[in-house]
C-alpha cells in the first residue's frame, strides 16, 4: 500500500502546488512586494524554473528527481530543499520529543489519576483543567508565556536557540492541548476497561484497585492511546508550525511556512511528501506496537 | 507476562523524558565578552539587534548579506537620494553617454587580503552576466545594472570603461547599493554567478557567525580602508519573524533595537515609547510609499475626475495623525521623496471640490466598489484602517466600497485580471533611477500600467518618457522628471497617499541608531550610549 499512498500523495500535492494561486516567479522576483518586475528578468526566471514546460512534464521532471533523493532547490532562497530539510529536521524532532515527553509524562498521570479518583475532587479538578488545557488556542498560549517568562519574569529566551532553555515555551504550547485530550481519552479508556467482567473478576479475587488499574486496565487502555499518541507524534513532527514561528524554531513547520507564503511550490511538494511518509512510517510504527502492547493481536484475536 | 506494567510505565515516561532532551546540546553563546573596565563598552559589549529577517540569506542568494550589514560596498552610494562616491571615488560619460568612466577607490582591500581594483571590479561584473541572479532582497542582473553593456574596458588599474550600445544616462543611478555589489573574487563562480564561500567583502564590517534563521555576528574589520569605521567591535543581529515575539524582546531588553521594513507598526513603537521610557523613536525618511491603485479600465474609475475627487476626499494629515502618530509625511506625486530627482509637490483635502468632481462623474448615482488588500501589506502597515478610513471618505462623494483582505498571491492574481477597483499598496525604490517607476507607471506601454490595468495614456507623458532617456543634462532631466511628477499629481494613474517612515525604535541605552534607505540601521553610527556604565 505505501507505493501507491505515495504516489496519490505525490501527484496531489504536485497539483496543488500548481492550482494554488500566485506566480512563483513574480514571489522571487519580488519578493517583498514592493518592486516593479522587469519582464525581460521575468522570462529569463520562469524559464529557468521549467515552468513553461507542460504541467505533466513538469510533473514526471519532478517526480524523477524526488525518487533519487532531489528535490530540487527552493523557487525563494535557491538553496537546495534536501539540504534545507536535514537542517531543519532536528529542531523539530527535538521539539515533538519534547512534547511528546510532557504529553506523555502528564497526560496519562492526569489520565490515571483521573480515572482512579473518579467523580472525587481530584477528578473534578483535573477534568476541570484538563477542558482548560485543550480549550487554550496555542498561539495565545505561546504570547501569554512569552509576556510572563519574557518580559515580566525576565527566565526565558524570546525565541531562538539557546540550549534546553529555548525550548521549554515551545514545548508547553505544542503539548498543552494534547496533554488535556491524552489524560481524558486515558481516563475513558481505563474507566471502559474497569468496567468489563475481567476486572470483577480480578477484583473478586482480592486484588487491590490499584492493582487492578495499572496492571490491567491501563495495560489494555493502550491501544487507543497509542493511536492518539502516534498520530500526535507524526502531526508535531511535520512541523508545529505555530509554535515554530512564534519562538523562531528553524524547524520543518517554519520552513513550510514561510514557503507557502511566497509560493515555493518545490518547497511545499517536498513538504507535502514529507508529512506523507511521516504518517506512512508512523502508521506502520503503531501497527507495531500493538503487537508489543496486546499480543492477542499476533494471534489474529480481535482488539478489545 | 509477568512484567510489571507500573514498572514499565515508570521507565516509558523516564525514557520519553530522556529522548526529548537527548541532543540538547547547549547552543547558548554568551554575548558579553569579558569586561575589562578600561576599556569602552564599545569594544567589549556585544550589542544585539532583532530583525524581520536573517541578515545573512547565504549562498544561493546574489547578495549573500543583507547591505546594512556592512560587509560587502557598491560602487555608487544612494544615501538618501544624493548619489555618492562608494567604491567608485568618481565617474564620467561621453557625450552621447555611451561610455562610462569609473575611477575606482586605490586603497581598498577585500578582508580576505585581495586588493580591489579594476581586476577585481570586473570579474564581480563579469557575474552578474549570469543573472538574473535572485535573491530575497532584489534581483541582480546585467541587464539591469548595465543594459546594453558592450564591452568593459581596463584602463589601468582603478579605472574601468564600459561601452554600451545605447545611450545610458543614469547608469550611476543604476549602480547605486544592490546595483554593484563588490565582493572577493575568492567568494563566488563567475560563469555561474553563484556565491560558493562566506562573503568577504572590503566594508567596515566582517561576518564572524551565522547560525541559518536564528542569527548573525559581526565584528569589525580593523583594516577599513575608508572613513567612519564601525563604533561598535561586534554586533549580533537576532532573525525574530514573528511581530510579536519581536515586541516582546524589546521590552525585555534582549534586543537592544529593531530593524527591517516592517519590524514594528508605527502606532505599536509610538505607544510603547509613552508607555515605557527606556525607550525612543528615531523617525527617518524611508524609501517606501502608501499608494492607491485604481482600476482605471473600470466604468467611471477611468475618469481622471474622479480619481481627482478620490484624491481631495482623503485627508492624508488626519491619515498620518491618527494611523502614524503624525510621523509620516503626506505624499501627492508618483515617486517616492528618497528618489533622487523627485519633486516636492503638494496637494490639498477638500472634500467639497471632491464632491463637486464625483457628481460630475457619477450624476448622482452612487458607485459600488471594492478594495482589495494584500495580507503582506496588512501585516506590516496599518493599511486595513487606511481602507476602512477610505470607505467611509468615499461614501461622502457617492462611492461605496466593501474591503477585502486576500492572501498576497490572490491579490497579484485579481490585480492582473483588473478584478478590483481599488488596492493599497506599499511600494519602495527600485533603483535610484525614477525612469523605472515613471515608465511602468506612466508608460501608455509601462508595466503597472498595463498589467494592473490603470488604462493610463497621456502623449505628453510618453514623449516626455521618451526624450528623457536620451537627455544627457542632467539638469534638463530633472526638469522632465519634475513635469512628469507633476502631471502624476493632476492625472493620478496611481493616488500617493503617504511617504512612509522608519521609525527605528530603540533602548535609549544605544545611540546613533539611525534608519539607512533600505530599512535597515546604519551600522557605522551605532554605538552604547552611555559609556560609563
Amino acid at each position: 500500500m505505501l507505493v501507491p499512498v505515495l504516489f496519490g500523495i505525490s501527484v496531489l500535492a504536485f497539483m496543488l502546488g500548481m492550482a494554488s494561486p500566485g506566480d512563483p516567479v513574480e514571489a522571487i522576483l519580488n519578493p517583498d512586494g514592493t518592486q516593479i518586475i522587469d519582464q525581460k528578468e521575468y522570462d529569463i526566471v520562469r524559464e529557468r524554473l521549467g515552468l513553461d514546460d507542460p504541467v505533466p512534464v513538469q510533473y514526471v521532471k519532478w517526480l524523477k528527481n524526488a525518487l533519487t533523493g532531489e528535490l530540487g532547490r527552493s523557487f525563494f532562497t535557491n538553496k537546495e530543499i534536501k539540504e534545507q530539510m536535514a537542517y531543519r529536521l532536528p529542531y523539530t524532532i527535538r521539539l515533538a520529543c519534547f512534547g511528546m515527553a510532557l504529553t506523555v509524562v502528564f497526560g496519562l498521570l492526569f489520565g490515571i489519576l483521573m480515572a482512579m479518583r473518579r467523580d472525587g475532587p481530584v477528578d473534578h479538578a483535573l477534568r476541570f483543567l484538563t477542558t482548560l488545557m485543550l480549550s487554550v488556542p496555542g498561539f495565545w498560549l505561546a504570547i501569554l508565556l512569552i509576556l510572563v517568562f519574557v518580559e515580566k519574569l525576565h527566565l526565558l529566551p524570546t525565541s531562538g536557540l539557546n540550549g534546553f532553555s529555548s525550548y521549554i515555551m515551545p514545548g508547553i504550547t505544542v503539548a498543552i492541548s494534547t496533554i488535556g485530550v491524552c489524560a481524558r481519552l486515558t481516563r475513558t479508556s481505563i474507566l471502559d476497561e474497569l468496567g468489563k467482567q475481567y476486572v470483577t473478576v480480578a477484583s473478586s479475587k482480592g486484588l487491590n484497585a490499584r492493582k487492578v488499574t495499572m496492571r490491567h486496565a491501563f495495560r489494555n487502555s493502550l491501544i487507543p492511546i497509542t493511536t492518539f499518541l502516534g498520530n500526535y507524534f507524526a502531526g508535531i513532527l511535520g512541523g508545529s508550525t505555530i509554535a515554530e514561528v512564534i519562538f523562531n524554531i528553524p524547524g520543518i513547520g517554519n520552513y513550510a511556512i514561510s514557503a507557502v507564503k511566497s509560493r515555493d511550490y518545490y518547497v511545499v511538494q517536498a513538504y507535502v511528501l514529507f508529512t506523507a511518509l511521516v504518517y506512512v512510517v508512523m502508521t506502520l510504527v503503531i501497527d507495531l506496537l500493538y503487537l508489543v502492547i496486546n499480543p492477542k493481536i499476533r494471534a489474529g484475536e480481535k482488539i478489545g | 507476562m509477568k512484567r510489571s506494567w507500573k514498572k514499565m510505565t515508570g521507565l516509558f515516561m523516564a525514557a520519553a523524558l530522556g529522548v526529548s532532551l537527548m541532543g540538547f546540546t547547549s547552543e547558548a553563546k554568551s554575548t558579553e565578552g569579558a569586561a575589562d573596565a578600561a576599556e569602552s563598552l564599545n569594544e567589549t559589549k556585544e550589542m544585539v539587534l532583532g530583525s524581520v529577517r536573517d541578515m545573512i540569506p547565504g549562498e544561493g542568494d546574489a547578495f549573500y548579506v543583507n547591505l546594512s550589514a556592512q560587509v560587502w560596498e557598491p560602487l555608487v552610494i544612494n544615501n538618501n537620494h544624493k548619489l555618492e562616491p562608494g567604491l567608485a571615488e568618481s565617474w564620467e560619460t561621453n557625450d552621447d553617454c555611451t561610455e562610462w568612466t569609473f575611477h575606482l577607490v586605490e586603497n581598498a582591500s577585500f578582508t580576505d587580503g585581495v586588493k580591489f581594483d579594476a581586476d577585481a571590479c570586473m570579474k564581480n561584473i563579469e557575474r552578474y552576466k549570469a543573472g538574473p541572479l535572485t535573491s530575497t532582497y532584489t534581483s541582480l542582473s546585467i541587464d539591469k545594472s548595465f543594459p546594453n553593456l558592450k564591452e568593459m574596458v581596463k584602463i589601468d588599474d582603478y579605472t574601468v570603461k564600459f561601452v554600451f550600445s545605447e545611450p545610458i544616462t543614469t547608469l550611476d543611478a543604476l549602480l547605486g547599493d544592490y546595483g554593484s555589489p563588490m565582493i572577493s573574487p575568492n567568494c563566488f563562480d563567475a560563469s555561474t554567478g553563484e556565491i560558493t564561500s562566506q562573503v568577504v567583502g572590503t566594508g567596515r564590517y566582517i561576518i564572524d557567525e551565522h547560525v541559518q534563521d536564528q542569527y548573525a555576528t559581526f565584528v569589525r574589520n580593523e583594516d577599513y580602508w575608508g572613513e567612519n569605521p564601525g563604533k561598535l567591535k561586534s554586533y549580533r543581529v537576532n532573525c525574530i519573524p514573528d511581530s510579536e515575539t519581536r515586541y516582546s524582546a524589546l521590552v525585555s531588553g534582549e534586543i537592544m533595537g529593531l530593524m527591517d521594513n516592517g519590524a514594528i507598526m508605527v502606532d505599536a513603537a509610538d505607544k510603547l515609547v509613552k508607555s515605557d521610557d527606556r525607550f525612543v523613536i528615531e523617525p527617518t525618511k524611508s524609501h517606501m510609499t502608501h499608494y492607491l491603485y485604481v482600476n482605471g479600465s473600470k466604468e467611471y474609475l477611468g475618469d481622471v475626475r474622479l480619481r481627482q475627487a478620490i484624491s481631495y476626499a482623503i485627508d492624508r494629515e488626519q491619515l498620518n495623525e491618527t494611523l502614524y502618530a503624525g510621523l509620516c509625511y503626506p505624499a501627492y506625486g508618483a515617486l517616492s521623496n528618497q528618489t533622487p530627482l523627485y519633486k516636492d509637490i503638494q496637494g490639498e483635502y477638500n472634500l467639497e471640490k471632491a464632491k463637486e468632481l464625483a457628481d460630475e462623474v457619477l450624476g448622482g448615482q452612487r458607485l459600488q466598489t471594492t478594495m482589495i488588500l494584500g495580507q503582506r501589506v496588512v501585516d506590516g502597515y496599518p493599511v486595513k484602517a487606511m481602507a476602512e478610513y477610505m470607505q467611509a471618505a468615499l461614501s461622502e462623494i457617492g462611492i461605496d466600497m466593501t474591503i477585502e483582505v486576500l492572501d498576497n498571491a490572490v491579490t497579484t492574481d485579481r490585480l492582473k485580471a483588473g478584478d478590483y477597483d481599488f488596492n493599497i499598496t506599499v511600494t519602495g525604490l527600485n533603483s535610484a533611477d525614477p525612469y523605472a517607476t515613471l515608465f511602468g507607471w506612466m508608460g501608455t506601454e509601462g508595466g503597472s500600467n498595463v498589467s494592473y490595468h490603470w488604462n493610463y495614456s497621456n502623449p505628453e507623458v510618453d514623449e516626455l518618457l521618451s526624450t528623457v532617456l536620451n537627455e544627457k543634462d542632467e539638469q534638463k532631466r530633472a526638469e522632465i522628471y519634475g513635469r512628469l511628477q507633476e502631471i502624476s499629481a493632476e492625472e493620478l494613474p496611481v493616488i500617493s497617499i503617504l511617504y512612509y517612515v522608519n521609525v527605528n525604535i530603540h533602548n535609549k541605552e544605544v545611540t546613533g541608531y539611525v534608519s539607512d534607505l533600505f530599512d535597515g540601521v546604519s551600522i557605522p553610527t551605532l554605538e552604547w550610549a552611555d559609556e560609563s556604565k
